[in-house]
């Protein structure tokens, strides 16, 4: 189609609760959020529903929330298939472009949802939104490799969407850089697809995804896990021939002299992923320079009242489990605010302003409103700890203070915080990982 | 004479660092005992791991008269790591027809370990 549309041809619908993302949150926040009782749309801009699960053909999904071993697919499927049995409505192959884009045109505390499908243009009108986008992958750019810029270079999730979704073999002889558990599940994909795998190499001193996979996918294989080795130089004109690898140092610099050329057709990239905030932030909320996500109060709702946020695109999560169970939790909450009588804003008690020190990395929710109830704070250390502990502090007062033991930063875990505890804050809390032996020392 | 064999239980998220007493002789394995694991299902992990590694296979085939172009699939249950290689050799010689419906048997009994693979996903008919 090539004739523009013009605004009046928008479709208007509207919703208690609209969701933007029909993955593992997305699916969960539309889910809950309806059988709260809210009329609930989900925005998918795939051709179906089940986001980034549909290519995660492997096992490890749903321990937690279907208490049985699935693949990504079948998490999916059965999400899809409680969607399906809800009176949910499903707009796939339609991508949000704006959330209040004109602002002039949303009033009485609501929303206005705007996304583009090949057919029309939809304007959906929520009493409350939930942001459950995902994230996106790192690349080469945002790590800096230095060398040629040839044609082989795969984020590690390109390579397994062309392998597990479009039929498409990456390249013959990968080298993996980044042990993240995306590039550990590629590893052993490309192996069983009849790909030679040179090695994984990794930045840090210890594997960065869970045991689980370095044992199923490198183990299993044969494949080399090299630690404190990272990728110096890309070699190649118009396809890859060859990288670069050299040892580092304590503090991450390439240690010269240790360079080593390893001729391959292909490097993929498993280094972090961020979250896809872009329309969040045009939306005007306002995101944690740590989780690069929303600031977000216990009950998910982001610095905008009636935008939500949730998944991935809050926080990275290593388990879809993981990202589900919060989903509802911002489901429900949407729902809530959604159906509520009134349009007045909570009583306003300050909230109290959440913060990570220490080894945590960071910590959600990043304020708490109420002190009445039991708030979860989840984070995730910054480095491996023997043996650390947790401390909840408030002014010069330990709120709380954990049993010693070890903190990975492979797994996000969370504190709870109890009305006790809350009502001793002095306005805000920080949440602080110690590491027992540098106490000591 | 026994040795200690260390590794971690991929049986759920804790994995647990098991320490396993083994005693190897001329090709066979005997676990004497088993360590560190938080759970029953951590002996057993053990066990198995020691004497036949079981796996689930999870692989993707090509699906005709759907709007998706690979169906991914699965063992049902886990088979010995072993017969990895060789399933996927039968898989690849595999094609399958839409409509598909998660958990239809797409290929009975593979190499006859009495596990079928079994579709993870709809593919619906277009």
């Amino acid at each position: 189609m090539t004739s523009t549309i013009p605004a009046t041809a928008a479709v208007a619908h509207a919703y208690d609760v609209v969701v933007i993302g029909g993955g593992p949150a997305g699916m969960g926040a539309a889910i809950a959020a309806q059988q709260a009782g809210a009329r609930v749309a989900i925005v998918e801009r795939d051709a179906h529903l089940g986001g980034i699960l549909r290519q995660c053909i492997h096992p490890g999904f749903g321990l937690e929330h279907f208490k049985e071993e699935l693949t990504g697919p079948e998490y999916a499927q059965r999400l899809i298939n409680e969607v399906a049995a809800l009176p949910i409505d499903v707009h796939t192959g339609a991508m949000v472009i704006a959330i209040d884009g004109d602002a002039d045109t949303v009033g009485g505390g609501a929303h206005r949802v705007t996304c583009m499908s090949e057919e029309e243009l939809l304007e959906l009108d929520a009493r409350a939104v939930v942001l459950a986008m995902g994230c996106r992958e790192r690349t080469r750019s945002e790590i800096k490799i230095p060398g040629s810029r040839p044609a082989g270079v795969f984020t590690a999730g390109l390579a397994q969407r062309y392998i597990n979704i479009e039929n498409l073999a990456p390249g013959r002889r990968a080298v993996i850089l980044g042990s993240g558990d995306i590039g550990l599940i590629m590893a052993r994909r490309c192996a069983l697809e009849g790909m030679e795998v040179e090695g994984v190499y990794e930045l840090m001193p210890y594997a960065n995804g869970l045991y689980r996979n370095v044992k199923n996918c490198l183990e299993d294989f044969g494949i080399p896990l090299h630690l404190s080795t990272t990728v110096t130089r890309i070699i190649g004109d118009a396809r890859v021939e060859a990288v670069e690898v050299s040892r580092v140092d304590e503090h991450l610099s390439p240690i010269p002299g240790t360079e080593r050329v390893v001729p391959c057709d292909t490097l993929l990239l498993s280094v972090g992923l961020i979250p896809e905030n872009e329309l969040s932030t045009k939306a005007g909320v306002e995101l944690d320079p740590r989780t690069r996500g929303a600031k977000v109060d216990e009950s998910l709702m982001t610095s905008v009242p009636g935008i939500f946020s949730c998944g991935n695109v809050l926080h990275v999560h290593d388990l879809a489990d993981n990202a589900t169970a919060e989903a509802q939790r911002a489901g429900r909450a949407a729902a809530t605010w959604a159906l509520r009588e009134s349009d007045r804003e909570d009583e306003s008690q300050d909230a109290i302003a959440v913060e990570a020190a220490g080894l945590a990395g960071y910590a959600v929710p990043s304020r708490i409103n109420g002190v009445d109830a039991l708030v979860k704070i989840w984070f995730r250390v910054r480095a491996p700890i023997e043996c650390g502990r947790i401390r909840i502090i408030s002014g010069d007062e330990t709120l709380f203070c954990g049993k010693p033991r070890a903190f990975k930063p492979s797994i996000m875990e969370s504190v709870p915080v109890t009305p006790a505890m809350l009502k001793r804050a002095q306005g805000r809390i920080t949440l602080s990982i110690e590491s027992i032996e540098e106490d000591a020392r | 004479m026994s040795t200690t064999e260390r590794f971690h239980c991929t049986t759920c998220p804790s994995e647990c660092l098991l320490a396993v007493e083994v005693e190897r002789d001329a090709g066979t394995a005997l676990v004497v005992d088993v360590n560190g694991n938080r759970c029953p299902r951590g002996e057993a992990f053990a066990r198995q791991e020691i004497t036949c590694p079981m796996r689930i296979l999870a692989t993707t085939v090509p699906v005709t008269g759907s709007d998706i172009e690979l169906l991914p699939v699965r063992t049902a249950e886990a088979i010995p790591r072993a017969l990895h290689a060789d399933a996927m050799v039968e898989l690849r010689r595999l094609c399958v027809d839409a409509p598909v419906r998660m958990g239809d048997i797409v290929l009975p009994n593979i190499l006859d370990t009495g596990v079928d693979v079994v579709a993870s996903l709809d593919a619906d008919e277009v």
